[in-house]
């Protein structure tokens, strides 16, 4: 008995031991390339040592070349605007309708929230041609339009806020009614500040998928002004064939802003999957 | 009174229009723009020239490049989907109760998946270089050095390892929520009658866990349909067509040969294959008991 859970013990140990650094290995020698010389990267390999994931000479460098070497910065700003607009606005418009779904009752109130979950279920992604042919309708391709107002709304958001506003009692509101206050008052004043944590979860949801949109960002822009981090990273790898180190400290700047974030605010980030995977 | 509810639902079509707007403009009306063009002749360079029927359809018929990329993006599916689902799950299990040890490496497992998958295939693209990390690792068991992304045996495997990496924390997250769900009594119960992990597993977890798997088979098969990101970065769909994912031929079509009305047609397709396959997974893992 006691020697089969001590068996057991020991392989659930090499079980997770193995995963986890088959999860981290990849990462530590991201990090730790990307503050090395390419020929301290190369020789580190071969053959491997422990300092390929000890970022040993610590050539900080490497990330002012990069950003001399390639307009990485333009880039990098691109990313930063499309992706704050577009989730505090994307708040706004996706916690508004949540509002509307959870509180009113309209015709076509159901038709609305089940095209809500099925475009939940539905990748962006599928929709990158067409929303091609779209745009180029629209005139809005190449332009900070055609970045932003495609991503606006997140289905996800709108749910979790709507399961969120469905569990707040009502009697605040009904009060507030009394007292003559109008419903974008109401929503404002009172739905909005209780719903912080539901507006935590979908917004830090919503960033993350914004940050890190790739296709749909690589066709709609040509203009190098305009090209958002995650493509122009790519174009960075194929147009100067760049030093290990230097994508190294490129792929880091990509990478850095969004795990800083997630490992603040993960507890609100797991909540948002938990919720998605049990509620129907 | 009805006055006052003609009111109020009205300001509810208020607070949900601009969010309807947009949904109808930027999701809906796209897909039925690709049917529709998937029936016209729409060159890249002039635009729209006309409808031609289903000539589309009957080239794409008889393309073997289709053909090839259907099978492969089948394949590359199946694969990824059941491993990654299995691993989340051993994990899962292994991680449900919730400890500093746990927890710590419930957020290592899961960090790859906010790491956008531009960079991680980036990332990858080294670790599979002539000179990369895993050649590295390789020669410490004395293997000698593989050409993994330019290797028509190993390619499309690279591709399902590093999708892997990628993914499979974020699954293990959605598990260990429904396992938690599962009310304890129930292996209490189970264990006062003698049943052991394994008869658990069996008779309590796994069907109590339909409605969970049911939402991570689905969700995580339409997502790895539409994989772009890792075949356009890391082999262009080579060699010789081992990694021609359906998304990337796709937007190989559209955006390198420019031809529009050929590419809808493809993501019509690409679209009624997915629908097809979760509609079998719903058939499949509809779940037969509720708690």
């Amino acid at each position: 008995m006691s020697i089969s859970r001590v068996v057991r013990k020991i392989g659930i140990f090499i079980i997770l031991t193995s995963l986890a650094l088959f999860v981290l290995v990849p990462l530590v020698w991201t990090f730790s390339g990307s503050l090395k010389r390419q020929s301290e990267i190369f020789a580190d390999l071969n053959p491997l040592s422990w300092r390929a994931f000890i970022p040993s000479s610590l050539v900080i460098e490497n990330y002012g070349i990069i950003f001399k070497r390639f307009p990485l910065l333009i880039f990098l700003r691109n990313s930063v605007i499309v992706t704050i607009v577009t989730t505090v606005i994307g708040l706004f418009v996706n916690s508004l309708a949540a509002y509307g779904l959870a509180r009113f009752r309209f015709p076509g109130r159901q038709a609305v929230f089940v095209m809500t979950l099925v475009t939940m279920m539905l990748p962006f992604e599928v929709l990158v041609i067409p929303l091609y042919l779209l745009c180029r309708e629209l005139r809005i391709l190449d332009t900070y339009y055609a970045l932003i107002l495609p991503g606006l709304v997140h289905p996800l958001s709108i749910f979790l806020l709507r399961q969120f506003i469905m569990d707040i009692p009502t009697s605040l509101e009904e009060s507030a009614r009394i007292d003559g206050a109008s419903y974008f008052r109401i929503y404002w004043n009172i739905i909005l500040p209780l719903c912080r944590p539901a507006l935590i979860t979908a917004g830090l949801s919503h960033f993350i998928l914004t940050w890190n949109a790739f296709f749909w960002p690589l066709i709609a822009v040509n203009k190098s002004e305009l090209i958002v981090y995650q493509v122009g990273i790519v174009f960075f790898k194929n147009d100067i064939l760049p030093q290990w180190n230097e994508l190294f400290a490129a792929s880091v700047v990509g990478i850095l802003p969004i795990l800083v974030i997630f490992v603040l605010l993960q507890r609100y980030f797991v909540r948002g999957i938990t919720l998605t995977g049990i509620k129907e | 009174m009805a006055r006052l509810t003609r009111e109020k639902s009205l300001w509810g079509v208020v607070f949900v229009a601009p969010a309807l707007l947009l949904l109808l403009t930027f999701r809906i009306v796209p897909i039925f723009a690709s049917v529709i063009a998937s029936f016209a002749d729409y060159p890249v360079t002039q635009g729209f020239k006309g409808f031609v029927g289903f000539s589309n359809y009957q080239f794409l018929l008889l393309d073997k490049d289709v053909h090839n990329s259907i099978l492969t993006t089948l394949i590359f599916v199946s694969i990824l989907t059941f491993v990654q689902l299995a691993l989340a799950l051993l994990c899962a299990l292994l991680l449900k109760r919730s400890s500093k040890t746990t927890i710590l490496l419930r957020v290592i497992l899961f960090s790859p998946y906010v790491i956008s998958l531009s960079i991680a295939s980036i990332i990858w693209w080294l670790i599979y270089a002539d000179m990369g990390l895993a050649n590295g690792i390789l020669r410490v068991f004395g293997i000698r050095r593989q050409p993994f992304l330019t290797s028509e045996n190993w390619a499309l495997w690279a591709l399902i390892i590093m999708l892997l990496w990628k993914g499979f924390g974020y699954w293990m997250v959605v598990y260990i929520a429904g396992l938690n769900n599962i009310p304890e009594s129930l292996y209490e119960a189970a264990q006062l009658d003698g049943a052991g992990g394994f008869k658990q597993f069996i008779y309590i977890t796994w069907p109590l866990l339909k409605r969970v798997t049911l939402f991570t088979v689905v969700a995580d098969t339409t997502i790895n349909f539409l994989i772009f990101a890792p075949v356009y970065i890391m082999t262009m769909g080579g060699p010789r067509g081992r990694t021609m994912l359906l998304a990337y031929y796709a937007y190989r079509t559209a955006f390198v040969y420019g031809d529009l009305g050929y590419a809808a047609a493809v993501s019509v397709i690409l679209l009624l294959i997915t629908g097809v396959v979760t509609a079998l997974e719903f058939r499949f893992f509809r779940a037969t008991y509720e708690y």
